[in-house]
């Protein structure tokens, strides 16, 4: 009875997304506003990746809410995962020689290459990166803990700098999170202003983020 | 053939939209729901890049000097794209943890049997 | 004249400083949440009289509106953060003695969180932030109604967050591609 019901459904929001489709031709332009982004995007924000331009400097408000939502997950783990004694740990193996000194030698090298990527394509993607670090971490070498705590002040460190950026804008330009430094030619460090400066600060607080959640889950195991 | 080949993404969007939405409503395992969950998820992001593509566009960035800024892809899309997969993956890690409580409290995890909240 | 993104702003700010507060003293990190939401009160009654002629239309980042997000500070959200801003106020002068079991410091983050999502839905000008806004009220009332982890709060959560994210990605999808076809 209950999957006719839903078969039903199905059939419905089947009929309303294909309707929907019908409508939109595929590969064809379709908004002024991404031409203008292209056109005018290297003269404005100063950074060749037209993607991080929208991302960090046009649509930074939606930046700020992202980095919010995840802190809040963080959180949100914490708080529920601690409050009330979970079971006892299980009895591991510990690991051997070769997988332990392998994983201390390869932590260093994720995390340079998860920071080099901060400038490089991306501040999520760089924080993914130094969480799996972090991650190789517990998972080869059981005995090496970072208290939560350390954890949690590192992603509230990253947050309160961000919102402390965009206060700056607003005190030296009037406009909240105004790209404020200056810009140089292109295919240098700092060529973009502030941009730079966000994205190490986001992939930071994303990497501390996604270590305390693996850290939380691991725990509980 | 040439239907195929223009609405081939919009076609696998579609797709995935509509069996993560099958899997959430029949399904009585929470581990299965929670899949589910991010079947649908996968599918909208999908289903919204798959809009901002333009035939035979390259990626909008200038990596080298001579890019003809004609040819690029619409980078809207992709801006909104990674703040949906983000926002999709604190979903799934709070509902996950969640799903390791309440193992705790009531041993199983069918939700037919986990029904002591009357609604 | 007083620039409405304080009124998102510095709940944000307050909420990412609590676990700072916490290093040196813990327990005066449950004053911050009423500081916080009397001077959202005090900015929202401020703006109250200027934006009953014309509203308020703050663009973030210095470009010109289509190209950039808006805050729209009309009579009606300045209105509705008034008196956000006020429940707000009155229930964390109350939490100030009520809360004590549990990691209390993260409630005070949550809740505070919660009200900069309100605060955020009312007063936005642009589907995709009122999208993000919405997310945050919506992930911050999960994780504080599992915040006790008794057996009720748990099972409770779990319905309401089934419910909550079944519809929500189907909704703004069928926003954006509209507004975006609207565009070209």
């Amino acid at each position: 009875m209950r999957r006719i019901i839903a078969i039903l459904l199905l059939i419905i929001v089947a009929m309303g997304i294909s309707l929907t489709l019908a409508k939109i031709p595929f590969g064809t332009p379709k908004t002024k506003v991404g031409t203008h982004y292209i056109k005018e995007g290297i003269k404005q924000t100063g950074s060749d990746n037209i993607v991080t331009a929208v991302v960090v400097d046009y649509r930074a408000f939606d930046t700020l809410g992202e980095v919010t939502v995840l802190f809040i997950a963080t959180i949100g783990l914490g708080a529920v995962l601690t409050a009330g004694a979970g079971v006892g740990t299980r009895k591991t193996q510990p690991a051997s020689m070769v997988l332990y000194t392998g994983c201390r030698l390869l932590f260093p090298l994720i995390l340079i290459f998860g920071t080099y990527t901060f400038f490089h394509g991306g501040g999520f993607q760089g924080g993914a990166i130094v969480a799996s670090g972090f991650l190789l971490i517990y998972l080869g070498c059981r005995e090496r803990r970072i208290s939560q705590r350390a954890f949690i002040l590192a992603a509230s460190l990253g947050g309160l700098a961000f919102v402390v950026i965009g206060l700056l804008g607003l005190v030296f330009g009037s406009y909240f999170l105004l790209n404020f430094l200056p810009k140089s030619a292109s295919n240098t460090l700092f060529s973009a202003g502030v941009i730079p400066i966000i994205y190490a600060v986001i992939g930071f607080k994303v990497g501390s983020e996604l270590a305390s959640i693996i850290d939380n889950l691991i725990e509980e195991s | 053939m040439s239907f195929l080949d223009n609405y081939i993404y919009y076609i696998g969007a579609f797709g995935l939209i509509l069996i993560g939405l099958y899997t959430i409503l029949v399904k009585h395992n929470l581990i299965k729901v929670i899949i589910g969950l991010g079947i649908l998820d996968t599918g909208v992001n999908l289903f919204l890049i798959s809009v901002g593509y333009i035939t035979k566009g390259t990626a909008p960035i200038f990596s080298r000097p001579g890019i003809d800024p004609e040819h690029m892809v619409d980078p809207v899309p992709q801006a909104l794209v990674l703040t949906a997969i983000v926002i999709g993956v604190a979903i799934l890690a709070l509902a996950l943890s969640l799903a390791i409580r309440l193992y705790q409290h009531y041993g199983t995890l069918n939700l037919r049997k986990i029904r002591e909240q009357k609604w | 004249m007083v620039n409405p993104v304080l009124l998102i702003a510095v709940p944000l700010g307050s909420a990412f400083a609590i676990p700072l507060f916490a290093l040196f003293r813990k327990d005066a990190v449950k004053y911050i949440p009423p500081v916080a939401l009397g001077f959202n009160l005090v900015v929202a009654l401020l703006l109250f009289g200027k934006v009953l002629e014309n509203p308020v239309i703050v663009s973030i980042g210095g470009w010109r509106p289509p190209f950039c997000i808006n805050l729209v500070a009309g009579p009606a959200g300045v209105l509705f953060s008034a008196i956000i801003a006020l429940v707000g106020f009155l229930v964390s002068i109350y939490a100030l003695d009520y809360i004590k079991e549990g990691p209390t410091e993260k409630y005070h983050m949550l809740y505070l969180l919660l009200l900069t999502g309100a605060t955020g839905v009312v007063l936005t000008g642009d589907i995709f932030n009122l999208f993000v806004f919405f997310e945050i009220l919506c992930i911050s009332s999960y994780a504080l109604v599992a915040y006790l982890g008794d057996k009720a709060g748990i099972e409770s959560a779990v319905k309401y967050l089934i419910q909550g994210a079944r519809f929500k990605p189907s909704a703004y999808r069928d926003r954006l591609t509209l507004r975006s076809i609207r565009h070209a």
